[in-house]
C-alpha cells in the first residue's frame, strides 16, 4: 500500500478522498523500476479540472499508457484540488502530488497540461501555483519541471504563452517521443533548459513561445510575430497520425473507482469530421477526417471490454453517423455486447430509420430521448453556418421516432451568429413548435403514451481561431440576454408552449471565453489577476465571477470589447496565424464570404473543397470520393 | 449456485464508499469472467448482495457478499480468479455454498447480519492513555452499570436508548479494544459511539474532542471490521455449507 500525500484527517474530511489516492485498476505503477534507476524521465500528465472531469477525457488516457510503454518513462496523473482541498493544501504547505507515486508534481521532469477549454485557465495557474512552480516561464529555474501545453485550446496558445515552456500543436501521438528523447540527450550532454527548449522548437509540432516576440499596431492588433533568432522556424504545423489503424491507442483503460463524467469504455471510431460547419473550430483543426477500420474497432472493443470489465461502450468521434462502416460497426457491437452484458452508448447519430433501430434494440424508448443539433432556426441561417440539416431532415425523423414510440425530443441552437435577424431568433421556437405538431399528426390519440417532451437549448455563438467565423463580431453581453428572452417570448406564444421547454446558457461566460479564444499575450497578465483574486473552477457554474474577471480586465488596462465587439479586417494579422493546420486562411476567408451569400460548401466526401489540408496526404484527402 | 464470499477491504480501499465497492466488484467479476446471474431489462446487472456497508474509512477483515453463478464451480476457482481481478485491497477470503431451498425464506447477508465485531485502535494525539488507566477494570465497571442512556435526538423527536444489553464482548487487550455489537436494521450499534462513551464514563482525559480550529473531521479511533455474525452469533464465514 502507498501512503498517501495526504493525511488521513484531510482525506476522511473532505468530498469524494478516491479522487486523490490513485491506485485505480490499470493505472501504472513503477515504483520498483524508480527505485531500481531504470526510470530516465518522470512526466505529471494533467487535467486541470476535477478527477471525475479529467477522467473522462481520452486524449489523456492514450498518452498516458502510450508514454508508460516506454521502460525509461513513468507518466502519472494529476488533476485540480477541488475547492474544499484547494485552502488546505495551502494552509498545510501541501505540494500537488501525483496520483501513482503520491511525490509532488515540482520533482517530475515534465508538466504535461491538456488545455481543452477556455474556461480552465485560472485552473491552470492552480495547478501551477500549488506544485510549487513559478507561474511565468521567464521565472522557472534548471529544476522546475518542462511544462508543455497540448490540446484544442492551442490553437491560440497566446493568452496562455507567458505560463508555458512550450505548447506541442496537434495530435500527441507523433511527437512525444522525439520531445523526451531529446530531453535526456540534451541533459546528457550538461545542457541548460534554455538549450532544450531551442532543441524542442526545432521538432515538428512544437512552439516554443519564448522564441517568438510579437510587435503590436498603435491600435493593439498584431503588427508582426517573429521568432528571435534565425534558426527557429516562423510557422509552427500542426502534428497529426497518418493512418489511425496503426496509431497508438490504450487497450487496458484505467477503470476509476468512483463514478466519473464518462463512465465507460470510450472507443474513439475516426478523428476529423466532413462537415465543414463554419462555426466548429473541431472540424477544421482535426482535418482531414481519418477512420479506423471496422476490423480494428471492433477487435479494440473485445479487447478493452474484457480489460476494464466495463458495463458501457461509448463510441467517440465528430459527427460518427459519417463513418463509412458505421452501420456494420454498430451491428457487430451490438451482437457481441448482448452476450457479455454491456450497453452501448450511441454516439451523436444522425436521426433516421437506422439509427432509430438501432436505438430501439438498445436502449428503454420510453426513458431515451433523440437529439437534434439543427444549430439554428431557420434553413437561411443553417446555410450560414453551412449545416447541411435541413427542415424536412429533422421532421421526417422526428416524424419516425415518435411512430417508434419517443415522446422526448432534445433540440442544440446557437444564438449570435453572424448575420443573424428576429427572424432566425424566432425560428428557433417555431421550428420546436412544428416538431410538436409533428407529433400530434403522426401519432393518432389513441396511441399516444404519453405527451411529447421538447427540451430546446441555447448556447450562444463564440467565434473561434482556424474557422470561418474567425473574422466574425460578438455582441455584448446585454444582446446576447436581450435575444434569449426574445426566443424564450416566441415559446411563449406558441400553441404547444406547454410541451415545450427552452434554456439559454450564461451570456457572461460568453464574453469571457469569446475574449480568451481570439486572445493575444497581453492577456497573461489578466488572467493571473484573475486568479490571484480569487477565480478558479470559472467552467463551474456555482463558482464562475465575472465580475472578479472584469476588474481584472480594467485593473491591467484591458478592454475585453477589443477581442469581441472588434470588427477585423480581412487581412488582419491574428496571434494564432503561425501555426499552420493544413487549412489554409485563404480556404477560411472563401468560406466566411460564402457564409456571408448563405452559399453551401460540400463536405468532404461530396467533394473536395481545397481547404489545403491534404497537404498531410492523408484520409479522406487520398480517398476516392463518391 | 447461491454463494457467500468473506473479504477485506484494507488500505486504501477504506476512502472508498459501499456503492463505489460495489461498482469495483461488479468489474472485478466481469474481468473474471465468472458466470454470475444478471437481471432483466435494458441495464441488466449481475446479481450481488452485500450484507453491510462499512463506513469509510473504516478497514474490514469481515465483508460478505452474496451472488449466484449460473453453472457451478468450486470454491478455489471463484477465489483464485476474483484475487486476480480485484484490486490488492480487497482480497476474497473464504467461500461458502447457500442451499437453494431457501430461496423464498429471506436467509440473504443483510438479512441475517445481526452482530458484528470490531477492533478499535486510539489514534495519535488521543492514543496516549493516563498513567495508571487499566482499561479493562475500566470496562468492566462500565459494563456493571445498571445503564448506559444514549440519546439520539431528530429534528421532530428524541430516543433513548440503553446502549448496555446491546454489548456482546468488550475487552482491552494490548492496545486494542474489541467489541462485539449488536448490528443490522434494528439497533445499529457503531464502535465509535460505545467507545466515546466509554470514556466519557471514565472520565478519561481527550474525552472531549480537542478543540479542532480547522473543518477538519475529529479522528480518535482507528476501526477495523473483525467479523460479522448472525443474531445468534455464527460468522456469516460458517453459514451455509463449505465449497471446496
Amino acid at each position: 500500500m502507498r501512503r498517501p500525500a495526504l493525511p488521513d484527517e484531510i482525506l476522511l474530511t473532505i468530498d469524494k478522498p478516491a479522487r486523490y489516492i490513485g491506485g485505480e485498476i490499470n493505472s501504472i505503477d513503477k515504483t520498483d523500476e524508480q527505485k531500481n534507476g531504470k526510470i530516465d524521465v518522470r512526466f505529471a500528465m494533467c487535467f486541470p479540472d476535477v478527477y471525475e472531469i479529467g477522467m473522462s477525457h481520452l486524449g489523456i488516457q492514450i498518452l498516458y499508457h502510450m508514454l508508460n510503454m516506454r521502460e525509461d518513462i513513468w507518466c502519472e496523473r494529476v488533476y485540480s484540488p477541488w475547492t474544499d482541498l484547494d485552502p488546505l493544501m495551502r494552509s498545510r504547505r501541501i505540494p500537488l502530488f501525483a496520483l501513482e507515486s503520491q511525490d509532488p508534481v515540482k520533482d517530475f521532469d515534465f508538466l504535461g497540461i491538456t488545455i481543452q477549454y477556455e474556461m480552465c485557465y485560472t485552473n491552470i495557474l492552480q495547478i501551477l501555483d500549488l506544485s510549487g512552480i513559478p507561474l511565468r516561464a521567464s521565472a522557472r529555474a534548471e529544476e522546475d519541471p518542462i511544462v508543455i501545453g497540448g490540446g484544442p485550446c492551442t490553437y491560440n496558445p497566446e493568452p496562455l504563452a507567458d505560463f508555458f515552456d512550450l505548447f506541442y500543436i496537434g495530435e500527441g501521438e507523433t511527437q512525444m517521443f522525439p520531445l523526451i528523447d531529446a530531453y535526456k540527450e540534451n541533459r546528457k550532454r550538461g545542457g541548460s533548459r534554455a538549450d532544450f527548449l531551442k532543441a524542442a522548437a526545432q521538432i515538428p509540432g512544437i512552439y516554443v513561445p519564448s522564441l517568438y516576440e510579437p510587435a503590436y499596431n498603435a491600435d493593439g492588433t498584431l503588427a508582426s510575430f517573429d521568432p528571435v533568432c534565425p534558426d527557429v522556424p516562423s510557422k509552427v504545423r500542426k502534428e497529426i497520425v497518418r493512418e489511425m489503424d496503426t496509431a497508438y491507442y490504450p487497450e487496458e483503460p484505467i477503470v476509476p473507482y468512483i463514478r466519473v463524467t464518462q463512465d465507460r469504455v470510450v472507443m474513439e471510431i475516426q478523428r476529423g469530421c466532413i462537415r465543414g460547419c463554419r462555426f466548429c473550430q473541431a472540424g477544421m483543426i482535426y482535418r482531414p477526417v481519418r477512420e479506423r477500420s471496422l476490423d480494428r474497432l471492433t477487435a479494440l472493443a473485445g479487447k478493452m471490454l474484457a480489460a476494464t470489465g466495463q458495463d458501457e461502450l461509448s463510441l467517440s468521434s465528430l459527427s460518427s453517423s459519417d463513418h463509412s462502416q458505421i452501420r456494420p460497426l454498430i451491428e457487430s457491437l451490438i451482437d457481441s455486447c448482448n452476450e457479455k452484458h454491456v450497453n452501448i452508448s450511441l454516439p451523436s447519430l444522425r436521426i433516421d430509420s437506422f439509427s432509430l433501430d438501432v436505438m430501439s434494440r438498445v436502449q428503454d424508448v420510453r426513458k431515451s430521448s433523440i437529439t437534434f443539433a439543427p444549430e439554428a432556426g431557420t434553413q437561411r441561417m443553417r446555410n450560414v453556418i453551412n449545416k447541411g440539416l435541413t427542415e424536412e431532415d429533422i421532421l421526417t425523423g422526428a416524424a419516425e421516432a415518435f411512430k417508434g414510440g419517443w415522446t422526448k425530443v432534445k433540440l442544440y441552437f446557437m444564438l449570435g451568429l453572424p448575420t443573424e435577424t428576429e427572424e432566425d431568433m424566432k425560428g428557433i421556437a417555431e421550428l420546436s413548435e412544428r416538431i410538436c405538431e409533428c407529433f400530434f399528426d403522426t401519432v393518432p390519440k389513441e396511441n399516444r403514451k404519453g405527451k411529447i417532451q421538447l427540451t430546446a437549448s441555447s448556447s450562444f455563438f463564440v467565434p473561434k481561431p482556424f474557422t470561418p467565423f474567425q473574422w466574425a463580431v460578438m455582441e455584448q453581453k446585454d444582446e446576447y440576454l436581450r435575444r434569449a428572452h426574445l426566443v424564450k417570448d416566441t415559446f411563449r406564444a406558441q400553441l404547444n408552449n406547454r410541451s415545450m421547454h427552452y434554456e439559454y446558457h450564461e451570456a457572461d461566460v460568453t464574453v469571457l471565453e469569446g475574449v480568451l479564444a481570439r486572445g493575444d499575450r497581453k492577456l497573461a497578465d489578466v488572467i493571473e489577476t484573475a486568479y490571484r483574486s480569487g477565480c478558479l473552477f470559472d467552467a463551474w457554474g456555482d463558482f464562475f465571477e465575472f465580475d472578479k474577471w472584469l476588474q481584472a480586465f480594467a485593473s491591467c488596462g484591458i478592454d475585453p470589447d477589443f477581442y469581441t465587439v472588434r470588427s477585423r479586417a480581412d487581412d488582419e494579422l491574428f496571434p494564432w496565424d503561425f501555426i499552420d493546420i493544413g487549412v489554409t486562411k485563404a480556404f477560411l476567408l472563401r468560406e466566411w464570404k460564402r457564409s456571408q451569400n448563405g452559399e453551401l460548401t460540400p463536405n468532404c466526401r461530396d467533394a473536395c473543397s481545397g481547404c489545403g489540408a491534404a497537404v498531410f496526404g492523408c484520409g479522406i484527402c487520398v480517398k476516392e470520393r463518391k | 449456485m447461491k454463494i457467500r464470499i468473506r473479504f477485506s477491504k484494507t488500505g486504501n480501499l477504506r476512502y472508498i464508499g459501499h456503492l463505489d465497492l460495489m461498482r469495483t466488484f461488479q468489474k472485478a467479476i466481469a474481468r473474471a469472467d465468472l458466470p454470475v446471474r444478471f437481471s432483466e431489462g435494458f441495464h441488466p446487472h449481475p446479481m450481488m448482495s452485500f450484507a453491510s456497508p462499512l463506513s469509510v474509512g473504516e478497514t474490514s477483515l469481515g465483508e460478505y457478499m452474496d451472488t449466484e453463478l449460473t453453472d457451478p464451480m468450486t470454491g478455489q476457482e471463484v477465489l483464485t480468479r476474483l484475487n486476480k481481478t480485484l484490486p490488492a485491497e480487497i482480497r476474497c477470503l473464504s467461500i461458502r455454498q447457500l442451499p437453494d431451498e431457501e430461496k423464498k425464506k429471506n436467509n440473504n447477508a443483510m438479512a441475517i447480519f445481526g452482530r458484528a465485531v470490531y477492533e478499535v485502535r486510539l489514534r495519535p494525539p488521543y492514543d496516549a492513555l493516563p498513567e495508571g488507566t487499566d482499561p479493562a477494570a475500566i470496562i468492566a465497571d462500565y459494563r456493571s452499570q445498571p445503564e448506559r442512556i444514549l440519546v439520539k435526538k431528530t429534528k421532530r423527536s428524541e430516543s433513548r436508548t440503553d446502549i448496555l444489553p446491546y454489548i456482546y464482548h468488550f475487552a482491552y487487550d494490548d492496545g486494542a479494544f474489541i467489541l462485539c455489537l449488536n448490528a443490522g436494521s434494528q439497533v445499529n450499534l457503531k464502535p465509535e459511539v460505545v467507545m466515546e462513551d466509554l470514556f466519557r464514563f471514565a472520565a478519561i482525559p481527550g474525552t472531549e474532542p480537542l478543540v479542532n480550529e480547522e473543518i477538519l473531521r475529529d479522528l480518535r479511533f482507528s476501526i477495523t471490521r473483525l467479523d460479522m455474525l448472525t443474531a445468534e452469533g455464527v460468522s456469516l464465514s460458517e453459514t451455509g455449507r463449505a465449497l471446496p
